[in-house]
């Protein structure tokens, strides 16, 4: 057959009472390579209809059981059956079918007589129709899908009757009922926050101006309040002469995308401790505040803060503590810049205003651009300081804080950000080094003795390894007898490069960067090895004393220390004397007596050096176990000269006495001091009268002097070569 | 042919200090020495250790304790006087082997040593401040007559004889029969070991204490030590005829004469203590 060998092109049902009727149309169709299946009246083809669900179905008006139009509208009522194509079968000019056929959602109707050679024909443009709109309705159920899944709305605004109509989506975003929006543009911009609506106007009328699309990002407030970020893209479509027609726009919530941008700007910008912003912020607003000072030829200051004693807080209390601290101390630092708004409004900052960062660690910087006088930056400064002072309160204690500040200037001090950071940093040093809880304006010759002492860390770091510290070692002298009844050990370092570097240049630097831990294990070892050494040698029977700094002190593991290396070296306690400055002692007095129980308590010898210098009190004096006295050598100088150092030093060296305490004068430099002491009776005395402090060979030279001339006995005959021959010798 | 200034200088010459006191003056001359180097300098001998420590143990200091070290020494006794006996016991060493016929030594360093005592004690009546000094002073007085002795031996016995007639200064009639007098050439030694300036204007000006320029004082001390101690080894009455003082001499010291008279009085009884303690052995108990 040739119908046959059609492609098949649909399956058509053909619901008709008339039996010949059906024929001739079930004939038709299937020429034209349709598939027919056939009903006879309203409740087979609805049965027909849902088992074989037809592509289109031809449907005759009048039939038994249930007419046409009642079957048609029961296949629109079905789920799926809004779509098939649905053709009513009418009487000519049977005008009121029509109409009905049209109501009960038929999708054409054709009059009898058919003629059956259009039939397929009409059946055929039916179909593709159908198909259309099916496409269509699918199209556009997507779409809305997926404008639901990415938040977009749009709307589509009639310029010239005014009318605007919203999508579903526009509707969700604002919160509101379907409908609920005016047809009016201004029922939108009431949605539109405040702050945001002339962003939106000013767009809209330059879209319409300059025929531009647009796309700003505005925030809108629900209906109930909360706060939407959306992107809005809009253009123009415009008639001829240029007169617009209708904008078209899309409205996308991007609350989401932009709340995860604000955390990824908050985790790469502000440090995650403190909320401040961190360095790589710092540097962003310090390059454009820089930028914005070259600009206008002003000026513009960085201060560099640093807090002093910090690292003791984490190594004492834990490093919970330490951040707790750190919190605290933000908070009090933004209040005393007011910089707290800045911290809040990291997007819509004013970049003339100061600002805090945490550069990392116990570092802050504070950065004041647009500044009209330097003295601002000192009022800050100062500020900062005051508020520091409060005590703070960490884990039920209550602590003090200090800082040190230093601070630059643009231009003064520096053309970049990184010079500027730099010199504030060696002003903060200056700072720190001149006693503390004050700040410094950079000056060009702090550079020279910042560069001194960061390569002399390096080097101090290597002098260890290197074998490059030495002892000396100096005398001290029993006024009364002439006796050595000790030997002070006194740290010496020979650098390569810098050749011997003072004590006091290059122990603060041991300090600070905590080498004076090792150093002064060092230190303890080879002088209670060494005094160890001279006794087993039988060279003497005096003391060893070794100075101790105020941080081997307060670190702790002190009285460890010396026990394990008296261990060591097989030292008897009782020959090894420790110095401590007066300032430590009084540092934290309660700690230390504790401390210096136990050091007594093992034997050891304690003085207290270069007493008269600081607060020294005699009531506290006798809290602590002492037994020796150190005169500072600033009294000892003028002795015989100045009435008020002579005055002191009787005083000093009789209350010794009154304690039960050894006086010892040091920096003893001449005879007549030295006759003076004596007088006054002082005990003991040291200094570059006796010997400066040498090296240990010639120490031990002296030592076997003293014990060769002691054990020697008088020669009873001196037996003497005759003199000339002796001149001749020489 | 030589003339008798070019014999004594000569011989002068020859008179050197020992090693070790001159390595003691150069480190004395430095800013900064200390008492451990001065210690350690006089330790390198032990001669010289034992005669300064026998000295400063010897009743001159009269020290309760008993000093063991040459540190000790030094830190109780201080520098210049620990210099100044070694001075003295160095002078007194380089001419120890000197054997002169016509002179008895021993009496001679009795002399000198007891002239010392008086200058000291002088010193101490008018306050000055180096007392100590004084005594090496007195000490070197006749150092000249030394080289003199050794050198020029009879001229010398002469003018001692004809000093003795005229009641006159020595020092005169050895100008007058030799040329040169015994404090010229006493300078000459001290200058020739480069001694301080206060050593050398009283050994050389002792006689004519009025050429003193920077040290009158000590010079005119020394002065008057010398008669007072040659009055009492001759017996005869200090400050008349060859034995009175210049008169300047007392101006400048300020002394009086029973001040004089009872420092004599006391040296001449204190010098037999310590004479032991200053005085080379004698040569005797070599062989």
């Amino acid at each position: 057959m040739a119908e046959a060998t059609e492609q098949r092109q649909g399956l058509i049902l053909v619901a008709d009472d008339e039996a010949t009727q059906r024929l001739l149309t079930g004939q038709a169709l299937k020429q034209a390579g349709f598939d027919v299946i056939e009903a006879e009246d309203g409740a087979e083809a609805l049965a027909a209809y849902e088992k074989s669900r037809p592509d289109l179905i031809l449907l005759d008006v009048r039939m038994p059981k249930m007419d046409g139009f009642a079957v048609c509208a029961r296949i629109r009522q079905m789920v799926d059956g809004g779509e098939v194509p649905i053709v009513m079968v009418t009487g000519l000019e049977d005008i009121d079918s029509i109409e009905r056929s049209y109501e009960s959602g038929a999708t054409d109707f054709i009059t009898k007589p058919v003629v059956w050679a259009i039939l397929s024909h009409r059946v055929r443009y039916l179909l593709r129709a159908g198909d259309a709109i099916q496409a269509l309705r699918q199209s556009e159920s997507r779409l809305m899908q997926a404008q639901r899944v990415a938040r977009l709305g749009n709307w589509d605004w009639d310029i010239v009757r005014d009318r605007v109509r919203w999508s579903d989506e526009i509707y969700r975003l604002f919160g509101i009922e379907p409908d609920a929006l005016g047809p009016s543009l201004q029922s939108f911009l009431n949605f539109v926050h405040p702050d945001d609506r002339q962003l939106v106007t000013l767009a809209i009328d330059d879209a319409l101006s300059n025929k531009a699309p647009y796309l700003v990002e505005h925030r809108i407030i629900g209906r109930d309040g909360g706060e939407v970020t959306v992107e809005q893209q809009a253009e123009v479509v415009f008639g001829s002469n240029d007169v617009p027609l209708r904008m078209i726009g899309t409205v996308q919530d991007v609350s989401d995308r932009k709340r995860t941008e604000q955390q990824i700007h908050q985790l790469a910008f502000y440090d995650s401790l403190t909320g401040l912003p961190n360095r790589d912020l710092f540097r962003e607003r310090a390059e454009r505040a820089l930028r914005s000072a070259k600009r206008n030829g002003q000026k513009m200051a960085l201060i560099f803060l640093d807090l002093d004693e910090f690292k003791y807080i984490n190594d004492t209390l834990g490093h919970d503590a330490g951040d707790e601290l750190l919190c605290e101390i933000a908070s009090y630092l933004s209040h005393s810049i007011r910089a707290s708004d800045l911290v809040a409004k990291a997007q819509t900052e004013d970049p003339h205003k100061a600002s805090l960062s945490r550069l990392g660690g116990d570092e802050f910087t504070v950065l004041l651009p647009d500044l009209h006088e330097v003295e601002v930056a000192a009022r800050v400064a100062g500020r900062v300081l005051e508020q520091l002072r409060r005590p703070m309160k960490i884990q039920g204690k209550e602590f003090f804080v200090t800082g040190s500040m230093g601070i630059a200037i643009y231009p003064d001090d520096g053309d970049s950000v990184e010079i500027l950071l730099k010199n504030a940093d060696i002003a903060m040093y200056h700072a720190k080094q001149g006693g503390r809880n004050s700040f410094r304006f950079y000056a060009r010759h702090m550079d020279e003795r910042v560069q001194l002492r960061l390569s002399m860390e390096g080097k101090l770091k290597r002098a260890l390894e290197r074998d490059e510290l030495t002892l000396h070692y100096q005398p001290k002298v029993e006024i009364e007898t002439g006796r050595i009844i000790g030997i002070e050990a006194l740290l010496r370092w020979n650098n390569p490069d810098m050749g011997q570097v003072a004590p006091a240049k290059f122990i603060p630097v041991a300090e600070e960067t905590g080498l004076i831990v090792p150093i002064g294990e060092w230190v303890m070892y080879n002088a209670c090895n060494r005094a160890q050494t001279w006794r087993q040698a039988g060279l003497v029977t005096v003391d060893m004393a070794v100075n101790l700094s105020s941080h081997q002190f307060r670190r702790g593991g002190l009285v460890e220390m010396v026990g394990k290396v008296l261990d060591e070296t097989g030292l008897d306690a009782r020959f090894l004397e420790l110095e401590l400055t007066e300032s430590v002692i009084m540092e934290n007095v309660e700690e230390t007596i504790s401390v210096l129980n136990q050091l007594k308590t093992m034997g050891i010898i304690l003085s207290v050096d270069d007493f008269g210098t600081g607060y020294s009190s005699m009531a506290y004096l006798k809290r602590f176990p002492l037994d020796i006295v150190k005169i500072d050598r600033s009294f000892v100088k003028d002795i015989t000269t100045d009435i008020n150092d002579a005055t002191i030093i009787k005083a000093i060296i009789a209350l010794a006495r009154g304690l039960n305490l050894t006086s010892i004068a040091e920096g003893v430099e001449t005879e007549e001091q030295l006759q003076f002491l004596r007088r006054h009776g002082c005990d003991q005395m040291q200094g570059y009268l006796v010997s400066r402090p040498v090296p240990a060979e010639q120490m031990e030279q002296l030592l076997r002097a003293e014990r060769l001339s002691d054990e020697e006995s008088m020669p009873s005959s001196e037996v003497l070569e005759p003199g000339l021959s002796r001149a001749h010798d020489c | 042919m030589t003339t008798v200034w070019e014999q004594v200088t000569a011989s002068a010459k020859l008179i050197s200090l020992p090693g070790v006191y001159l390595r003691l003056k150069t480190l004395l001359a430095e800013p900064d020495y200390s008492m451990a180097d001065v210690a350690l300098v006089i330790g390198q001998d032990p001669a010289l250790t034992a005669r300064l420590l026998r000295l400063v143990n010897s009743p001159y200091f009269g020290l309760t304790a008993k000093i063991e070290t040459v540190f000790r020494a030094v830190s109780m006794l201080g520098t210049q006087q620990v210099h100044d006996l070694a001075l003295a016991t160095s002078v007194a060493y380089s001419f120890a082997g000197m054997s002169i016929e016509t002179m008895d030594m021993s009496r001679f360093w009795r002399r000198s040593v007891f002239c010392g005592l008086v200058s000291r004690r002088l010193a101490k009546e008018c306050h000055v401040l180096d007392s100590e000094r004084l005594f090496v002073a007195g000490l070197l007085r006749d150092i000249g007559h030394l080289i003199m002795y050794q050198t020029v031996p009879e001229p010398c016995q002469q003018a001692i004889l004809v000093a003795e007639q005229r009641d006159q200064p020595l020092f005169l009639i050895e100008r007058e029969l030799i040329g040169i007098d015994y404090a010229r050439v006493g300078g000459v030694l001290i200058r020739q070991w480069q001694l301080p300036g206060s050593l050398r204007e009283a050994t050389e000006f002792h006689v004519e204490p009025l050429r003193a320029l920077e040290f009158p004082l000590e010079t005119c001390l020394v002065h008057i030590s010398g008669l007072l101690v040659a009055a009492a080894e001759s017996g005869q009455e200090f400050g008349s005829g060859a034995l009175q003082p210049h008169a300047e001499s007392w101006n400048i010291t300020r002394l009086s004469l029973p001040q004089c008279l009872s420092v004599q009085a006391e040296a001449e009884a204190e010098v037999g203590r310590v004479l032991d303690f200053f005085l080379p052995r004698p040569r005797a108990a070599n062989g």
